[in-house]
């Protein structure tokens, strides 16, 4: 429980080391608009968004909005503030993310389960094919190949932009097969090396049956590992891709974490931050707890 | 007996030959790793030079035939390879060096040290990865680069590159040094450190005589998994327009060349097929000898 008051903390210093750092850095957000304005323009622009006030005092009223709930304006999308644009971008890639992280577990738990246990055979061939091809080929070879097969060659999903169910399938897929792929690899070995281990044998001396005896008794402790992979992994996930949102031209979060950046968005830039922040040690508390459920030795510690 | 028992290195060297997948997998990486040296200077053709033929497919003259610009294309992915092994290579040295260290440190110090230097790794653990790298190579680009003109002119151009391996240890530590703490804890109250320590050891020669070797294994197995994550990682930052520039090429950008040729009218397979299945091959390579590095060097495996 005292982790869960630290996160607060945590985030409060992530969140203003980002907002150092970020002013720290070479260039300023109107730089592109400097050669067609003139001097007063950019000092108009400056003094609007508070940046000709002294470092700590705009530190100061980051902090006193962030209180309030409130993020600031966006410099970049001048008519919005960066809690409208959060507001609209986050469900996108919250929505996106979940599903993706649904269909890694879908794809990843069976492929490490079946490869553990007809382990040299062939189930667990064919996985480690799909495995290697899911962490071999990036994404942004993934997503486009996945367009041109089943969006243009097939014409069974929409090729792109987002709305419908249709729309969601191969974004979804594409962002989750990476995963799919990691998630099997962990279940696999931490599967195969639960099998090694004496309390299987003394189940099986008992006489327990194959599928009791896989699914009661070796599948949780296996677990822990693809757990602990859970946490960060959903906080990637759920902040949308890069990549993803590209190719498929979908409105998430995860084109404006690179594009503020470069384009200096500060306030949008520290909030993005924030919520990944936040996200990521939240989740990562709630793995921790799943891990004292799953495994007895480290609730008795 | 009169022989004396092989050393702990010589048996887990033993354990490494016996186990197939991993010496056919280091057999591969020093076939690449040889192929990416000798090649590029054998090759007849400038990996940066085109040609008349844009899009050859692979032919007697163009192995792996050509792309847009009509460069060759087996040249440019051996080249490619050499700086992608290049990054993944000193990454992985770059993570090692402060992941162990910073592990080591915090978790023979215990108490206070040991929290505020784990709170440190949570800190940077939780800004996003990508602005951590963004923010690394805005804010040293200018400086490094001013410095290096002045000093060392000719370098100019490789500082991009020293800086990307800069980059991309600095973000993949943070999971090394969790690691190694963790080992590092459980080692600490052993009885043997505590008899070293009864007579006399300085703290430093603890660290490295003691508990640096008993987390080589560990180490040397993460680093392995390390590789292939941070030539990934450059190939991410590429496609931002952060790692490589052209026309200088690694294997990530050769696929995403490849992948931006893909459409449906006409197929340019040997544009994706090849650096692709380079890449696979090695990262596959690594996860095999990754595994068989862990095998040979835990004791326990001794049969």
């Amino acid at each position: 429980m005292k982790r869960l008051l630290f996160i607060p903390v945590l985030v409060w210093i992530v969140a203003t080391l980002a907002f150092f750092l970020l002013r720290v850095a070479p260039g300023g957000p109107f730089d592109r608009e400097r050669a067609p304005a003139s001097k007063e323009v950019e000092a108009a622009l400056l003094a609007k968004y508070h940046l000709d006030e002294p470092l700590w005092r705009q530190y100061l009223r980051f902090l006193s909005g962030l209180a309030r709930g409130d993020l600031g304006p966006s410099f970049k999308y001048r008519h919005h503030s960066v809690n409208d644009i959060l507001a609209q971008a986050l469900p996108v890639s919250l929505t996106l993310g979940c599903l993706a992280f649904g269909t890694a577990l879908g794809i990843g738990i069976p492929i490490g389960f079946l490869g553990a246990v007809h382990r040299g055979r062939w189930p667990d061939w064919a996985g480690s094919f799909l495995v290697l091809l899911g962490v071999c080929v990036p994404t942004f070879v993934i997503a486009p190949l996945l367009v041109l097969i089943f969006g243009l060659r097939l014409g069974w999903f929409p090729v792109a932009l987002w709305g419908s169910p249709a729309q969601v399938v191969l974004p979804t897929f594409a962002l989750g097969l990476y995963f799919a792929a990691r998630i099997s690899r962990l279940l696999r070995e931490g599967l195969s090396e639960t099998l090694r281990a004496p309390f299987i044998l003394t189940a099986r001396a008992k006489g327990l049956g194959e599928f009791q005896l896989l699914l009661r008794h070796a599948l949780r402790p296996s677990l822990l590992p693809v757990v602990s992979f859970c946490g960060p992994m959903l906080a990637d996930l759920m902040t949308g891709s890069f990549v993803i949102e590209k190719v498929f031209q979908i409105p998430g979060t995860g084109a404006f974490f690179i594009n503020s950046f470069f384009s200096r968005d500060y306030p949008l830039m520290v909030g993005l931050v924030i919520v990944y922040s936040t996200l990521l040690l939240v989740l990562n508390f709630a793995t921790d707890l799943a891990y004292r459920w799953l495994d007895p030795r480290v609730r008795h510690a | 007996m009169p022989d004396a028992a092989p050393s702990p290195a010589r048996r887990a060297w033993r354990r490494f030959l016996l186990n197939r997948p991993a010496t056919l997998a280091a057999f591969t990486l020093a076939l690449v790793l040889l192929a990416t040296l000798v090649g590029p200077v054998l090759s007849p053709h400038d990996p940066n030079a085109g040609s008349d033929s844009p899009f050859a497919p692979p032919n007697a003259r163009y192995w792996f035939g050509t792309d847009i610009h009509g460069r060759d294309l087996l040249t440019r992915t051996l080249v490619g390879t050499r700086i992608s092994l290049l990054v993944g290579l000193t990454g992985a040295a770059v993570s090692v060096l402060i992941g162990v260290a910073w592990g080591l440190v915090a978790a023979y110090a215990g108490g206070r040290p040991d929290a505020f230097m784990m709170r440190c790794v949570d800190i940077l653990y939780a800004l996003p990865n990508i602005i951590f790298v963004m923010l690394v190579i805005v804010l040293t680009e200018g400086t490094l680069i001013g410095w290096i003109q002045q000093h060392a002119p000719g370098l100019a151009p490789s500082v991009r590159l020293l800086l990307l391996f800069a980059c991309l240890g600095a973000v993949s530590w943070l999971n090394m040094a969790r690691i190694v703490r963790g080992q590092v804890l459980s080692l600490r109250h052993r009885p043997f450190i505590l008899a070293s320590r009864i007579l006399g050891a300085r703290p430093l020669h603890i660290l490295t005589r003691h508990l640096l070797p008993n987390v080589t294994g560990v180490v040397i197995v993460y680093a392995t998994l390390t590789v292939p994550s941070v030539i990934l990682y450059e190939s991410f930052l590429s496609f931002l327009g952060l790692g490589i520039r052209p026309p200088d090429a690694s294997l990530g950008t050769l696929i995403e060349d490849g992948a931006r040729q893909l459409n449906p009218l006409l197929v340019r397979w040997w544009l994706l097929i090849f650096p692709a299945g380079l890449l696979a091959t090695l990262l596959l390579a690594l996860h095999h000898l990754g595994d068989g590095l862990r095998d040979a060097l835990d004791p326990r495996a001794e049969s």
